[in-house]
């Protein structure tokens, strides 16, 4: 038993590739290992810029030994009558590849058949490994590969070595000019040249004595030591940024750690642009006070310790004072002209070729936001809010700083507002009408960025659709996904009960559609937005026949839905709830498969009833609907499935007694006029059609 | 060290690398790739290396003179390894340490920068070189060069000549930066960032320049038509300049952008062509004899 160490050398991987590279690495490698009957124990993975390797511990000298039977023909076809092996039973053996004294009989349910038992010994483990690892190394997967020198090989970067050993042994093969062996090198210039390993054993600790530690979770373990320890001398804190730690725990494989200092005229720039610009360009992590107020400091992350590291903090100081006097620039400039000024400046920016520019979008969103208030009876405040920040929201796109720093789009609509003294709850919807920026991001605090938040996204929805922009399988270019799944969130987390074909159907109107046009382009956006209810449903645990069943009843108002998600699930989980959905499963399909001439406009005449299971049916479903449109009218949603399971006892004696489709055409209408009755009552809450029994 | 020494040295050092000296092109480009010595050589079978100083310009990059940082005319020094060699990192340092830097004294980074030049069809894959935290230098793998597939692939160092003089000047206004013993980037260069700033932005006949952007497109497909490569790829660099004009005068909006760039793209795609067909007509003349057969099986030559 072995410890199997494949390193591979590279010159600097983006720091964003290394984990997922490295994950891929060892599931195939442990996969592959598997598939060679090669049994094997734990493994570990390491990576550097420099580097990435996976270490498998306890490898087999061998592949496991296996056996496996070869059924040849029947007894009575292999052997002669005197027991002599026929033409048919030499060439099996001569196929198996033995002797054909060896055949053996063995008895199966068809008779006795000739038979081979092999046994495949199994090869040496590093000569097998010496023939798969080099395709091995060619598909570890990267975001994006290239090519180098003269080579056909494709890398995230240029290979430089490949070590591969068994133990003590080498594993010798070829990746591009690349061969492999028992050779490393330490860090570039504080140990740079060759590191010969005798054994696997010795693979941390010899790139620890050379300035590298390979180990990525000590590297980041040392880099936010160092880090805690220099801005403590500041007597301040690190601004928490985990994406910040993980880019520059991969961006080393030293780490040396810097504090720096800037003017603290600088300070005069909105906190978020100060941090952005240290984050985005330079990699550097803000500095903050006990107040978590940000303090003229900053942290840079080396990759070597130099001779006197005060030179290379000056350097950084110097580079990010030309950042910060470019970014106070661009903010003092955007702080001269009003938001109302840059919103004309919108007239050039284009939304989408088809649909015109982000000023024709900003009117839409206006119009939409003005119908959505009015339907919501917001009342006179919340919807002049939602106005003025429809206009507003986009004008930050023409700023300078949002310009450098595409990031901060919203968050400097935000900071302009409250400087241009626009009312607080318009200069947050102006940042919170891009939530959720991410999936399982916050979403919109108040009302008036909800509001915003869900005509904005509703704009592009109808507008990609309009202009057939469809997200299809894994591309969705402009994110119409997690937009919907915004809207909805945003609705359900707001309670905000509105009709959202409603809204839809406006939306489209925006782009001058009419008639057949605009239903049909309307719906397919309704469809799109049922499909991510559904997501998003299940999402949260409901089963997928609960959430297609109260779906399919009415999707039109997204808080409706989710309660009679909920309602359902729970009644799920009564003990009689599958005999419960059998019987109305059965009124809903004969419903649906009945004459639609027998089912529509159609009245129940109580003296028509034939049979007493009719009148304690047609009794109880009147009582059953009144109760239903009470509970419903509260809300009441658990009630209202309750008084309609009470239907039950009544449904099966109805079907138990009575043939629906009697002979005579009268009967016949009134008893199906009677279950459309109770199937339109079902109809309110969920579809049980499309629940599972 | 004064900024031409800084060219100077550099220029020794890749000339002692096997690295011909041409001069910079005698036409306004956008960057060092601009230069036939790049975007063209870079193409096809043949081993190329150069290295050149070329002087740069970005019209919207212009700040009047008034920014210690930013200038719409400024130098590019640009090196071209064809293959790229398997040592270049450590060549790259080198040069570094020609200059004067010495890596245990600084921190050194290869952070990486995928390059694009959308104008060229060209693109790649590399770095930006970090010096204490400073972008000096682009290092990229040439992956594509005028919309074609390049092999084997060349590497791209483009050093910035100003950020480099003013690490190693130690000063924080390019402006300030002595060109010699005697005199400044900015008794140099100073009116140059004010008058063209002023030009770019204000005073650039809009009409005119549209007129000469359709007049260079026609006689670039024109002169490509009649396999004049250099004539057409010329009158191609002239409509990219163009175009700078025009954006920095704001008379390009985002969505006729898109169109602007990808004409100019098919102008270099079209030169690109031209050229590999030519090359391959005279029969690769700066192959080295005994390498085509190599090459023929597809197999790499020693380097």
């Amino acid at each position: 038993m072995n410890r199997l160490l494949i390193e591979i050398g590279t010159e600097e991987i983006p720091s964003g590739y290394i984990i997922p590279a490295l994950e891929a690495f060892r599931s195939r490698l442990t996969q592959r290992l598997a598939d060679l009957r090669i049994e094997c124990g734990t493994t570990r993975v390491y990576g550097t810029p420099r580097r990435l390797a996976v270490v498998v511990e306890d490898v087999a000298e061998r592949q496991s030994p296996v056996t496996h039977q070869l059924m040849g023909p029947p007894e009575r076809v292999a052997f002669d009558d005197n027991g002599r092996p026929t033409k048919a039973a030499r060439k099996f053996a001569e196929k198996a590849g033995v002797s054909v004294n060896r055949l053996k009989l063995k008895e199966t349910e068809k008779g006795r058949y000739v038979c081979i038992t092999k046994t495949d010994r199994g090869r040496a483990a590093a000569g097998v490994l010496r023939e798969v690892l080099p395709e091995f190394i060619g598909a570890i997967p990267f975001p994006k590969t290239m090519r180098w020198g003269e080579l056909r090989t494709a890398f995230a970067r240029p290979v430089h070595s490949i070590v591969a050993l068994l133990g003590d042994r080498a594993i010798s093969f070829a990746f591009g000019d690349t061969k492999s062996g028992r050779h490393t090198f330490g860090h570039r210039f504080m140990r740079p040249g060759k590191i010969r390993l005798a054994a696997s054993e010795d693979y941390l600790d010899a790139l620890a004595d050379a300035y590298v530690l390979a180990d990525m979770e000590q590297r980041r373990a040392v880099m936010q030591d160092r880090m805690k320890r220099a801005v403590a001398r500041a007597g301040g804190y690190i601004l928490e940024d985990a994406g910040l730690v993980e880019t520059n725990t991969n961006l080393v494989e030293y780490p040396e750690v810097v504090l720096g200092s800037f003017e603290e005229k600088f300070l005069e720039l909105p906190r978020e642009v100060l941090v952005t610009a240290m984050r985005e360009h330079q990699r550097y992590f803000a500095v903050v006070d006990g107040q978590n107020v940000i303090m003229p400091y900053f942290i840079a992350v080396n990759n070597t310790r130099a001779r006197d590291m005060r030179v290379v903090t000056a350097g950084h100081e110097r580079v990010l004072k030309a950042r910060l006097e470019d970014a106070r620039f661009f903010y003092r400039t955007d702080l001269n002209i009003s938001p109302d000024e840059r919103m004309e400046s919108l007239k050039s920016v284009v939304f989408q070729a088809e649909l015109g520019s982000v000023h024709d979008k900003t009117l839409r969103i206006r119009t939409l936001g003005e119908r959505l208030c009015r339907e919501l009876d917001l009342g006179e405040d919340v919807p002049a809010r939602v106005d003025r920040a429809a206009m507003l929201c986009k004008t930050d796109l023409v700023s300078h700083v949002v310009i450098e720093f595409p990031k901060l789009q919203g968050t400097m609509g935000r900071i302009y507002a409250q400087t241009a003294n626009e009312p607080e709850a318009v200069a947050n919807a102006i940042e919170e009408h891009y939530r959720p920026a991410y999936s399982g991001g916050p979403l919109p605090a108040a009302i008036t960025g909800a509001i915003l938040s869900i005509v904005d996204k509703i704009d592009t929805i109808c507008g990609c659709y309009y202009v057939g922009l469809v997200p299809t399988g894994a591309s969705d270019p402009y994110a119409l996904r997690r937009q919907a799944i915004g809207i909805i969130q945003t609705a359900l987390d707001q309670e905000l009960e509105f009709s959202l074909a409603g809204i839809i159907h406006a939306g489209m109107e925006m782009f001058g559609l009419s008639g057949r046009d605009l239903d049909d382009k309307a719906d397919a956006v309704f469809a799109f937005m049922q499909s991510r209810m559904a997501y998003l449903l299940e999402d949260s645990g409901i089963p997928r026949d609960l959430a297609a069943a109260a779906i399919s009843a009415s999707a039109d108002n997204i808080c409706d839905v989710r309660r009679r998600a909920g309602a359902l699930q729970r009644m799920k989980s009564a003990p009689d709830f599958d005999s419960l959905a059998v019987g109305f499963k059965r009124v809903v399909n004969i419903i649906r498969k009945a004459d639609p001439a027998d089912t529509t406009d159609s009245k129940v005449s109580p003296d028509l009833f034939a049979d007493p299971a009719e009148t304690a049916l047609h009794e109880a479903a009147l009582r059953a609907r009144e109760g239903v449109l009470r509970h419903l009218k509260q809300k009441e949603i658990d009630a209202a499935f309750t008084e309609i399971g009470g239907l039950k006892p009544q449904v099966d004696a109805f079907f138990d007694t009575v043939l629906v489709m009697a002979g005579d055409p009268a009967i016949r209408k009134n008893r199906l006029a009677l279950l459309k009755q109770i199937s339109d009552l079902f109809d309110r809450l969920a579809d049980f059609s499309r629940i599972s029994t | 060290m004064y900024v031409q020494d800084v060219i100077l040295a550099l220029q020794r050092f890749w000339a002692r690398k096997g690295c011909v000296l041409v001069q910079p092109y005698d036409m306004e480009v956008g960057a060092g790739t601009f230069h036939p010595s790049t975007l063209l050589r870079t193409l096809g079978p043949e081993p190329w290396r150069v290295a050149y100083a070329q002087p740069s310009r970005r019209p919207t990059d212009g700040r009047y003179g008034d920014n210690p940082y930013r200038l719409q005319h400024y130098y590019q020094f640009q090196v071209i390894l064809k293959p790229s060699p398997k040592n270049v990192q450590d060549q790259f340092i080198q040069s570094l340490k020609a200059l004067g830097v010495d890596p245990l004294d600084h921190d050194i980074r290869f952070v990486e920068d995928d390059w694009e030049s959308p104008t060229l069809g060209a693109s790649g894959l590399g770095w930006e070189v970090w010096l204490d935290g400073m972008e000096i230098t682009q290092f990229t793998y040439f992956q594509m060069a005028g919309s074609i597939e390049v092999h084997p692939v060349s590497v791209e160092l483009t050093y910035g000549v100003e950020r480099i003089c003013m690490f190693l000047q130690g000063v924080d206004n390019v402006f300030h930066l002595q060109w010699n013993r005697e005199l400044t980037y900015g008794d140099l260069h100073h009116q140059l960032e004010v008058e063209q700033s002023t030009y770019n932005f204000e005073s650039a006949d809009i009409d005119m320049l549209f007129d000469c952007f359709g007049k260079f497109e026609a006689e670039s497909k024109r002169t490509a038509g009649q396999e004049m490569v250099l004539p057409a790829y010329e009158y191609c660099l002239k409509c990219s300049h163009v175009f700078n004009l025009l954006e920095a005068r704001g008379a390009i909006s985002v969505t006729e952008r898109t169109g602007y760039i990808a004409r100019i793209r098919n102008l270099a795609r079209k030169c690109a062509e031209v050229y590999i067909r030519q090359r391959e007509n005279l029969g690769y003349p700066m192959l080295k004899t005994g390498t085509e057969t190599n090459r023929d099986q597809n197999e790499p030559t020693a380097h």
